[in-house]
């Protein structure tokens, strides 16, 4: 009887191994595409008054997911999002974490049902995004290159 | 008897299963619940990690940004799973959330906390970045719960299992064995082998265990019954048997207890029983020896000074050791008396265990008896040892004046006397000579009775012993008119191993009473062989008379000793009565018995037989005697003579020899055989010369003359005097040959072999011929020491030698000799062996003892024929032994012998001759005189030596001689003649006695009968000459 239980629990071992093999196949290539396939460059940019000389990606992750919202020289960062259906937001998130925004999507889903952390908040457009970032030294958000101004400076290039 | 229900086979086997099935199912239980709880806790934390799979990017989100409402929702939804007790999530050192199941930590402080599952939550951006961990704690509750439904599942398996197996044993059990069994009982309590039940088993069951168990039981049945018998009848035996024990020990008791010697029996080296003799013996009461050892009845010590106490401690451990000892013991009586004893000790067991029996006889009247036997025995032999000696003296004694009678007597004769004081002297020496051999008988004997007596072992003919027996009687025979007949088996020619002197006396004893006891007829001596040995032949000779014969009752004490046929024939015959039993003895050492076998008035027969050694010979004589006369074996040999024993063994010699005889009694019956015109071509005719009616010389004459052309003619004689008479008519008288009886087939073939043109035999060496006066010459003038203690004997021996010219120098004992040896050496030492100062053997000894005298010869002279032994001389380093009385030709013989020639040249002159020697006629006295030391008595002596000893036998020993056809007897004669006479100064008669060697050298009867026929007138001159001396 006992052999028979050994059988069992050996063949889910087996399961789970075989499991984990698929898992790698198809996962694999996805996590590996390079970000330089990406079409037109996504830039973060703060106020020029801002602190912060550069940031890390790990940083600017940490803040745009939620994690940390200050720099690291402790001021507070509030980080602002392009609207949902921008493909410009798509492409910035592709270029930072190198996740699809439906994945983000998700991710923001659980914190924002069951959690206390907020996702940031929309600016109504890249234009909008530039005005209110340039209003606040706290700000941080995203556009593409060309539409960065005087009124901003570019703190970080996900995509070089 | 009781029995307790758990004692049944049943139970007991119900019992038996069931424990050991429920033990089995414990451990099984155990293991189960072991592998289960194992199996359980594996399964809950596989299937808590599946949990956490499905839950982990939620998790990494709630780490990843360390929200608490996240990880609170996540936690709970986690716990809703019973594998999961409690849920901990961190992000680095801050917990996000931790919630337990509710009554879970009751069940932690039991202590039985599974391992709880951790894993590490990686950032949802970065897979670098760990960003916190969550904790999972299993449920033990669910395993727990999980494990006991199992198990208890199985142990209802097991138990239902365990029922049916039990169930069915035990009705098989019940069935197969218990039932049966308790039936086979049943009956076995009902059943009585001695009334011849047997036990029967359950049908159906014979040939399985119980079939078996029931056919043992019987068997057992039927052994019980017969042990039962056994012992009934045993029980019988037993209790007559006791009755029957009594009465044996009673009766034994009584053996015991009226046993001469005294009996006991010790334990532990104390006395625990003994019988009456015991009492008696040790001279106490019972209660003085019962419980004491034997040690009360020793004293201190034995005769040979040994403790008694420790010989008897090593006497009784030897027989404990199961050795008997028997001993002889010194025993004291219970009041200190010494008695000597015989001991027998002997280990014993009886029922109470080993004891030591001994039994002691009391020995002192066989001691006594021993010591006095002893004492008579060396009395005994001291008296035998002092009549030896006595007899060893009295030879001594006797033999002394002895030696000088006869020495006298024989130096008497040889000077010049007159007939009739010849005559006397004559018979003293003949009388003393007499004297001499009883002297002689006797000592043998007693030689023989103190077992001294040593027979020879040397090689000799029986030819010899022939001769030399033929020698000595045939002259007495001739004078009673009978005749000596040798009866010899030709076989007998070899060479013997043995004592032929000794041989030769029992025969001289033996025909000596032959001829003293009968008048007329023939002295028959008959040898045959009998049984054969490997080394040795066993020979029988006969001696047959036809004397006076014997009475049966004298036959009987004939051979002891000094004893005689009866005192009327020890008067008229005379004789020590000695002779026989010396030949009895004589007989019995050479390995042989004698007998008699005789009749009153019909003569005597004297048988002996001895058993001689066979010498390896070149073949037979007899053999070759044979095959050299099988040319003419088919030729018969007349033979004729008067006397038919003569007559029957010349016919069977002639057989011997391979040849057939044609016997005639008569000359005239051969007469008219041969006359017949068939007559048998004879090979020779054989005829004796002394026949009644025509005698031989008559009938071969008539022989000669009716045969055209003859054979060889013999004559056979007995009587010298015959052939001194035919001599020289020898070839006129017509024969061939002239043969001497008796007659021997050697001595027949060589008569007749020159006349067949055959080689003659060789005969075996006779014993030496007599005194051969050319050795006597050669003495003269060599110095002889002689050594003696008796004036007398000094005497007699001086003269004896100085009649043959030689010089005598005197020493009175051994010491004497050995200062006389070394003032000058002598040619010879004439050693008397006992004498004052330094007796002989002594002297001899230190003579040998210097080289310079190593070769020296010395003879001694014993007078004591007992202990005066010629090994004791030789021995001694003496050379030769002469035995007193000393004969003249005997001491010559042997002096000559020893005495090397060449001596003569340095003879000192003598003085002028005293007395002149008369002329004598034919003999050159000069030289003969020169050639004895110019000693004129000498001279006379041994010219007239040489004409009795000599010149008057010359003629017919040399005849006998030539009719024998001993050619070296015959050349021997007449060379030795030739020396003599030439020495003495006959050199005429040298001639002739040359021309008669010569003549003999070419072995032709008649020439040498030629030359003998022109010696003759001389030696007739010459006995004329030498007869005035």
């Amino acid at each position: 009887m006992s052999s028979a239980w050994r059988w069992i629990s050996l063949s889910e071992a087996a399961m789970n191994l075989l499991r984990k093999l698929f898992q790698r196949a198809f996962l694999l290539p996805l996590a590996l595409l390079p970000p330089a396939l990406a079409r037109a460059d996504m830039v973060v940019i703060v106020a020029p008054q801002c602190e912060a000389a550069s940031l890390t990606r790990r940083e600017v992750i940490n803040i745009f997911m939620g994690r940390f919202r200050f720099l690291p020289s402790g001021q507070a960062a509030k980080p602002y999002d392009l609207p949902a259906g921008d493909p410009r937001k798509e492409r910035f998130y592709l270029a930072l974490t190198g996740k699809q925004l439906s994945d983000i999507d998700a991710y923001w889903a659980r914190l924002i049902f069951t959690g206390n952390t907020a996702p940031p908040d929309e600016a109504a457009s890249a234009e909008a995004m530039v005005e209110k970032i340039a209003r606040s030294p706290h700000a941080i958000g995203y556009i593409e290159r060309s539409q960065a101004d005087k009124r901003v400076r570019i703190i970080f290039e996900p995509e070089r | 008897m009781t029995r307790r229900w758990y004692r049944s086979l049943l139970a007991r086997t119900t019992l038996i299963i069931l424990g050991t099935a429920g033990l089995a199912g414990l451990i099984f239980v155990f293991i189960t619940f072991q592998v289960t709880t194992a199996l359980s806790e594996e399964r809950s934390g596989t299937r808590m990690s599946q949990l956490l799979d499905t839950m982990e990017s939620s998790v990494r989100t709630a780490c990843y940004v360390g929200d608490r409402g996240l990880s609170k929702d996540i936690a709970l939804g986690l716990l809703k799973n019973n594998d999961v007790a409690a849920v901990k999530i961190l992000a680095g050192e801050r917990i996000l959330a931790e919630e337990t199941r509710p009554g879970w930590l009751s069940s932690k402080a039991n202590g039985k906390e599974a391992t709880p599952l951790h894993r590490t939550m990686l950032s949802p951006f970065d897979k670098t970045e760990i960003v916190g961990e969550i904790i999972l704690t299993p449920n033990p509750e669910e395993i727990r719960a999980q494990v006991s439904r199992n198990t208890w599942f199985i142990i209802t398996l097991l138990g239902i299992q365990l029922l049916v197996v039990a169930a069915a044993v035990l009705a098989s059990v019940l069935l197969l064995v218990s039932r049966p069994i308790k039936k086979l009982s049943d009956r076995l309590h009902h059943m009585d082998p001695t009334r011849g039940d047997v036990l029967l088993p359950p049908p159906g069951r014979e040939q399985d265990e119980i079939g078996r168990l029931v056919d043992d039981i019987n068997a057992l049945a039927a052994k019980f019954l017969d042990s039962l018998h056994h012992e009934q009848a045993a029980r019988k035996r037993i209790e007559s048997g006791e009755q029957a024990l009594a009465e044996t020990e009673a009766r034994y008791r009584t053996i015991f207890e009226s046993a001469s010697d005294a009996i006991f029996i010790m334990r532990e080296g104390l006395f625990v029983d003994c019988n009456e003799s015991t009492l008696q013996i040790f001279g106490c009461r019972r209660s003085d020896i019962i419980g004491y050892p034997p040690e009360t009845f020793f004293p201190h010590t034995q005769p040979d000074g040994s403790l008694s106490a420790e010989l008897a401690m090593a006497r009784m451990a030897a027989a404990y050791a199961g050795e008997p000892q028997f001993f002889e013991w010194q025993h004291c009586r219970l009041d200190g008396t010494p008695f000597a004893a015989e001991v027998k000790l002997k280990r014993i067991h009886l029922q109470e265990g080993i004891f030591l029996q001994a039994i002691v006889r009391d020995i002192t009247a066989r001691k006594r008896a021993e010591r006095l036997l002893e004492q008579a025995k060396e009395e005994a032999e001291k008296t035998t040892a002092a009549k030896s000696e006595f007899l060893a003296n009295m030879s001594h004694e006797i033999r002394t004046p002895m030696n000088a009678i006869i020495g006298m007597t024989e130096l008497c004769l040889n000077t010049s006397l007159a007939p009739r004081q010849k005559n006397y002297l004559t018979k003293i020496r003949r009388a003393s000579e007499s004297l001499l051999r009883i002297i002689n008988d006797i000592l043998d004997f007693s030689k023989i009775e103190a077992g001294k007596l040593d027979l020879e072992r040397v090689p000799f003919s029986l030819v010899t012993v022939l001769d030399n027996l033929g020698a000595l009687f045939s002259a007495r025979a001739q004078a009673k008119g009978m005749e000596i007949v040798f009866d010899v088996e030709p076989s007998l020619t070899q060479t013997f191993l043995g004592d032929p002197l000794r041989l030769e006396q029992i025969c001289i004893n033996l025909m000596d009473n032959a001829l003293k006891f009968s008048d007329q007829g023939n002295v028959i001596l008959a040898i045959r062989p009998q049984t054969p040995g490997r080394q040795d032949l066993l020979l029988r000779f006969t001696v047959q008379d036809q004397g006076i014969g014997l009475r049966p009752e004298a036959q009987a004490r004939l051979f002891s000793a000094f004893s005689q046929a009866d005192s009327s024939t020890t008067r008229r015959y005379g004789g020590t009565g000695l002779g026989l039993a010396i030949c009895k003895r004589l007989v019995e050492m050479m390995g042989g018995r004698i007998w008699v076998e005789s009749s009153p008035g019909l003569g005597s027969s004297f048988h002996f037989t001895a058993r001689l050694g066979r010498e390896a010979t070149n073949g037979s004589s007899t053999a070759r005697m044979v095959a050299k006369l099988a040319p003419h074996a088919l030729r018969p040999v007349l033979v004729v003579d008067d006397n038919p024993v003569a007559l029957a063994v010349a016919t069977a010699q002639l057989r011997q020899l391979g040849l057939t005889a044609a016997p005639h009694e008569t000359g005239q019956a051969a007469l008219d055989e041969a006359a017949q015109a068939d007559a048998p071509d004879y090979l020779f005719a054989l005829v004796d010369l002394r026949m009644p009616g025509l005698n031989g010389l008559e009938t071969l004459g008539r022989l000669r003359s009716l045969l055209p052309a003859p054979y060889p003619l013999c004559l056979m004689t007995a009587f010298s005097q015959d052939e001194a008479l035919l001599g020289l008519e020898a070839p006129e008288s017509g024969f061939d040959a002239l043969i001497s009886k008796p007659t021997t087939p050697i001595h027949l073939f060589n008569a007749i072999a020159p006349l067949l043109g055959l080689e003659e035999e060789t005969l075996p060496k006779t014993s030496s011929p007599g005194l051969d006066p050319a050795k006597l010459i050669r003495l003269c003038g060599a110095e002889v020491l002689l050594v003696e203690d008796v004036d007398l004997n000094q005497e007699v021996m001086r003269d004896m030698l100085e009649t043959v010219g030689i010089r005598v120098r005197v020493a009175n004992n051994g010491q004497e000799a050995l200062y006389a040896v070394r003032e000058s050496r002598p040619d010879c030492v004439l050693m008397d062996c006992q004498m004052p100062v330094m007796d002989g053997f002594e002297a001899s000894r230190r003579l040998r003892a210097l080289p310079e005298h190593a070769d020296l010869p010395i003879v001694a002279l014993t007078a004591n024929a007992l202990a005066g032994d010629r090994a004791e001389c030789l021995a001694a380093g003496m050379n030769a032994h002469i035995a007193k009385p000393v004969r003249s030709s005997e001491l010559f013989s042997i002096l000559s012998h020893w005495i090397k020639p060449g001596k003569n040249s340095d003879l000192p002159r003598t003085p002028p001759p005293s007395a002149a020697l008369p002329a004598l006629p034919g003999i050159d006295t000069e030289a003969g005189l020169a050639q004895a030391g110019d000693n004129p008595e000498l001279y006379r002596r041994l010219l007239a030596s040489f004409r009795d000893e000599y010149l008057t036998r010359f003629e017919a020993s040399f005849e006998a001689a030539l009719g024998r056809r001993d050619w070296e007897v015959a050349l021997h004669l007449a060379h030795s003649m030739k020396g003599i006479t030439r020495s003495l100064g006959a050199s005429r008669f040298g001639d002739l006695a040359d021309e008669l060697q010569t003549a003999a050298k070419t072995r032709d009867p008649r020439e040498a009968a030629n030359a003998l026929s022109a010696c003759r007138p001389e030696i007739t001159r010459l006995l004329a000459t030498l007869a005035q001396l």
